[in-house]
């Protein structure tokens, strides 16, 4: 190597910090025009290390952050529909497990002080009201088990195929 | 060189914002926000696009970030999301890609009236070096602005931009060698070289 002139690319490896090329400081110390090329390129190693300064203003942290909207994975009404369907499948559970004697009192209270608005609802609980307990059971689990099905067809699954398909 | 990652500290931000502290979001775009600019202004040359895309890249880092896995560094990971977004920006809007683009205006941000004649001279040369980067390849201008500003290793930029670490290593290379011969070509004997030889 000392007889031959170094390549670009053995000068930037050597710049780089390969110490493989052992023989290059040796060859740099005697050859004027190795030298000439190494100051360049350290020149320019200097130059590309160094921030070129392009920066976006003070305030770009504030502006992204006001672009994030923040939304729970289920809003308030969803998590009271949510715990809605949860009691009343625990309630028909225990019901149908042969519970109802701890249930049924609890189960009363809930059919005459269940405040449900809408005439839809109103209609359901006077029938509720109104008809045989087991028969109020019947309904009451079908209620349920249509209002869970529309939770998990509609605002779930949709919710969870969307975060699948982000990531 | 900019330090961009302390691995713990941005793993505990990054687990506090997946677990509902959205507001923390704001100390990762504090933090990223030079490396992402360095990528879209070596990239996008439009400057009226520059600032749209690096929010864009910000929310997307946003919207994905429960899917990062702490199985590289979290800076190669954002490197990856603003390469590829501005990949599809230039892809969008039609631009040339991978090939000589002609000079982008350099957001410069010195004052030069208070500097002593030594630093202004030192700065025309970074912008002189600057211009004839932007002449440069795309990929090239990344390359460089990985390798040398960011200190990312050649594993890390080919992760960043799906290329094997030989030809990251090959184009850092032929780089430098371009970028060496097009200032000695346009500024032969000027102060440029003079100065440090």
């Amino acid at each position: 190597m000392e007889n031959k002139h170094l390549t670009d690319d053995e000068i930037q490896d050597y710049l780089d910090g390969n110490r493989s090329l052992s023989n290059a400081a040796v060859h740099i110390a005697l050859c004027e025009r190795c030298r000439r090329e190494l100051s360049r390129y350290k020149y320019l190693f200097n130059m590309l290390g160094e921030d070129p300064g392009f920066e976006l203003d003070s305030s770009f942290s504030e502006r992204v952050m006001s672009k994030i909207v923040y939304r729970p994975f289920l809003s308030t009404a969803e998590i009271v529909l949510l715990l809605f369907c949860l009691l009343s499948s625990v309630f028909t559970s225990f019901y149908f497990l042969g519970l109802n004697r701890v249930i049924e009192p609890l189960f009363r209270v809930l059919i005459k002080t269940a405040k449900i608005p809408g005439l839809l609802f109103s209609a359901v609980k006077g029938l509720l009201a109104r008809a045989d307990l087991n028969v109020s059971i019947v309904i009451y689990s079908s209620i349920t088990l249509l209002i869970i099905f529309i939770f998990d067809h509609f605002i779930i699954r949709p919710r969870v195929q969307k975060i699948d398909r982000a990531s | 060189m900019i330090k961009s990652d302390s691995t713990e500290n941005t793993a505990v931000v990054i687990k506090n914002i997946n677990s509902g502290r959205r507001d923390d979001f704001k100390l990762i775009v504090e933090k990223y926000q030079r490396l992402v600019s360095h990528i879209v202004f070596r990239m996008v040359n439009d400057t009226s696009d520059r600032e749209d895309l690096s929010q864009e890249i910000f929310l997307k880092v946003y919207k994905n970030l429960k899917s990062f896995r702490f199985e590289s560094r979290f800076s190669t990971w954002i490197a990856k999301i603003a390469y590829n977004e501005c990949i599809n920006h230039i892809k969008k809007k039609r631009m040339i890609l991978f090939s000589d683009q002609k000079e982008g205006v350099l957001n410069r941000v010195v004052d030069k009236n208070i500097l002593p004649d030594e630093a202004i001279e030192k700065l025309e040369n970074r912008e002189i070096v600057l211009r004839e980067i932007n002449r440069l390849d795309v990929r090239y201008r990344v390359i460089l602005t990985l390798y040398h500003i960011h200190g990312m290793r050649y594993r890390e930029i080919g992760d960043v931009m799906n290329l094997p670490q030989g030809t990251v290593k090959s184009y850092l290379f032929r780089a430098r060698r371009e970028l060496k011969e097009a200032l000695i070509e346009r500024y032969r004997g000027d102060r440029l070289w003079r100065i440090n030889i």
